[in-house]
């Protein structure tokens, strides 16, 4: 393997892995907060990716992002408008949310293939953004080193917001003890709603952001769900920090997988889940045996 | 609701009743998918009844109802009769699964007393529902390129070659009038991935090509960049890709510094994906035995009559196989006059005909029951804004 060839792995991997963690994060936070296991998110970011597409055409690509975004917000509140008409309280049937996420999702794939005829569809980048980078011999599109760099400054104010800021403090401290956080008088539905519409933004993010790369097809809500539950469970369950490691070593071993033993490309990730499992079980960045 | 008032007046007497009216109503929702059955019986020996399996769902599901409408237009420019006889169409999903093909083949078999079945879209289901058909002694008609494998089934016939059958021409012509000496191959992780792959290979290499590289990607890949990096120095690049993967191959391709010329099969460059490719597929070729480009009278009337009823309609090979089905199972019934209800007749007749299909004459080769059909090489183009095929020639080894 040649220095350009390894820096161009890299470069693949880590935008990838990037844009895996806007997806992944929203993912892990919901969970974090509301044990809530929502399985329709990878519905959300297929149906944000359909829309930015359908968007796209007429309006530009900045427009198809924030419709997409948009669209993500709206479909998690969805999500969590329907949960709370079954339960009083979030959390509380594991079993029960599993059923009814994966409801939703099946649902909203089929609204989404009903509206574009389950054809696969794609959004054109931005001109300015349509060229390659040379790296030595070969070359790295332009579009990716924007895509991961937006990435990583969403991922930047996401985690300025986890840290720096009151909403910040009090979705940490609904993460680690969610009742003592009740007892000190912070209601949590409102709480619940803002990190709902957080990860929603952020698949929706995902999938505007993704569409040039990735595309809009069927299927993907599968597809994208598998990569969110391995970074999820990689991370630690809950651990945004975990996710975002979890993320670059996801895209990163997938690039390198599919380079050096394209056979066993899917393998090489869930590889790397059986690895680090068996040496941290509660995953890289996780709560520990909670 | 009706049903709750009957329940409350029956008053839990009348519980046959009740069962009755909730039996009724569920049978009224559950028929919505097989809509030309009832009355059949009544026209005995002068109704010719066909058993469509499509798929409405599953990773296929998009092309069952288009094909629906194709076949149906077909047969009613016939006014949906042949020689008196009148042609019924009995549609059933078989859900892009070979499990679920073959108990809606058995259930038309056996309920519907269909006397040919269409089947099938998807390849597995094509091949499972085979022996069913040629124990019950029924024909079956494959509407698009199915995998080979039909062959051993005297009842079978395919309205199209095989895809290997096509990879192989384009694969001599690579080697001979394109005049490349080394090939790199990179397809998809499946049946059909390996089935053009290997059908490249052998056309290249019998023609004095060599394959520098092979490579599979599993179905559904997200990003090809690390695939594409690794290319090497070939003088062109086949690629067997269909779907979604198609789309972003052909987008990837060039993005990673690929200097090699692109060329695949058919379904890389589909009219379904063709837009969705969009600039990227400028330049690049593919081998294929339809294109909406091609210029002949069945073309433009398939294109023609479903454009009037449909103008965003999109014709592709899926379309035109639906199409070319109807005009077989048409040309058929009447070259079998009699022998229609008699299954193997009615087999042996169906690989005896001949037509003009979308793509040019089609007639079936009498040993294997795959259709003989020309294979043209295209490239993309693009003038006023729109992509489209521009075809170079026919092509044949």
């Amino acid at each position: 393997m040649s220095f350009d060839e390894f820096v161009l792995h890299l470069a693949i991997g880590t935008s990838f892995g990037l844009l895996l963690f806007l997806l992944a994060s929203g993912f892990t936070l919901t969970f974090g907060l509301a044990r809530f296991i929502n399985l329709a998110h990878g519905a959300v970011f297929l149906v944000s990716a359909y829309v930015a597409t359908a968007v796209g055409e007429d309006g530009g690509f900045l427009l198809a992002v924030l419709a997409a975004a948009g669209t993500g917000v709206v479909l998690s509140l969805a999500v969590y408008a329907s949960a709370r008409i079954r339960w009083g309280r979030l959390g509380s049937d594991e079993l029960g949310q599993v059923i009814l996420t994966f409801g939703l999702l099946l649902v909203f794939a089929d609204v989404a293939r009903s509206s574009w005829e389950g054809l696969p569809r794609s959004l054109q980048e931005p001109g300015f953004l349509d060229g390659s980078w040379a790296i030595g011999d070969t070359s790295f599109p332009t579009y990716r080193a924007f895509m991961g760099g937006l990435s990583l400054l969403l991922a930047f104010s996401l985690w300025w917001l986890q840290e720096r800021t009151e909403f910040g403090a009090l979705v940490r401290a609904g993460v680690d003890d969610r009742e003592m956080l009740q007892a000190s008088g912070v209601s949590a539905g409102p709480l619940y709603v803002a990190v709902f519409a957080l990860g929603g933004l952020l698949a929706g993010v995902a999938g505007g952001l993704g569409a040039p790369v990735l595309g809009a097809a069927m299927g993907q809500e599968f597809t994208i769900l598998v990569f969110a539950f391995v970074i999820v469970v990689l991370g630690g369950l809950g651990s945004l920090l975990g996710a975002f490691a979890a993320s670059l070593a996801v895209g990163i071993a997938d690039a390198f997988g599919k380079a050096y033993i394209p056979t066993f490309a899917e393998f090489t990730m869930m590889g790397l889940v059986v690895l680090v499992l068996a040496w941290r079980p509660g995953g890289l960045f996780g709560l520990g045996t909670r | 609701m009706l049903i709750f008032r009957l329940i409350s007046r029956s008053g839990g007497r009348s519980a046959v009743f009740v069962a009755a009216a909730l039996a009724t109503v569920a049978f009224a929702a559950c028929g919505g998918g097989g809509d030309d059955e009832a009355g059949g019986e009544k026209q005995g020996a002068d109704t010719v009844r066909i058993g469509v399996l499509l798929p409405y769902t599953g990773p296929f599901g998009l092309y069952g109802k288009p094909m629906e409408a194709t076949l149906r237009a077909r047969l009613a420019k016939a006014g949906n009769k042949v020689d008196g006889r009148r042609v019924q169409l009995v549609f059933e999903d078989e859900a892009t699964d070979a499990k679920t093909a073959v108990s809606k083949a058995t259930k038309l078999i056996e309920q519907n007393d269909v006397d040919a079945i269409v089947c099938c879209p998807t390849g597995a289901a094509t091949l499972a529902v085979g022996p069913i058909a040629n124990q019950a002694k029924i024909p079956q008609i494959g509407p698009i390129p199915n995998p080979a494998g039909l062959s051993k089934f005297s009842t079978a016939a395919v309205a199209a070659p095989t895809a290997a059958h096509d990879a192989e021409v384009l694969g001599g012509y690579a080697a001979t009038k394109l005049g490349y000496k080394s090939a790199a191959v990179i397809a998809s992780d499946f049946a059909y991935g390996k089935e053009v792959a290997a059908g490249f290979a052998k056309g290249f290499k019998g023609a004095g090509g060599t394959i520098a590289k092979q490579t599979f990607a599993p179905l559904g890949t997200t990003d090809f960049g690390s695939y594409l990096a690794r290319g090497g120095n070939a003088d062109v690049t086949f690629a067997g890709f269909a779907g979604e993967d198609a789309i972003r191959f052909v987008q990837q391709y060039k993005k990673f510094g690929a200097k090699a010329p692109l060329i695949g099969h058919g379904p890389l460059l589909t009219e379904l994906v063709l837009k969705a490719i969009g600039e990227a597929a400028v330049g690049v070729g593919a081998g294929f035995y339809y294109s909406s480009q091609l210029d002949n009278p069945a073309n433009k009337e398939f294109i023609d009559t479903m454009k009037g009823a449909n103008s965003k309609f999109v014709p592709s090979h899926f379309t035109a196989g639906a199409w070319a089905t109807g005009s077989l199972i048409i040309d058929a019934i009447k070259r079998a006059g009699d022998d229609v209800h008699d299954g193997e007749a009615f087999a042996k007749t169906i690989r005896a005909t001949q037509i003009e299909a979308p793509w040019g004459p089609l007639r079936f080769d009498q040993k294997t029951g795959y259709a003989v059909a020309p294979t043209y090489f295209y490239t993309v183009t693009k003038d006023g804004g729109q992509l489209h095929h521009q075809i170079k020639e026919e092509i044949s080894l």
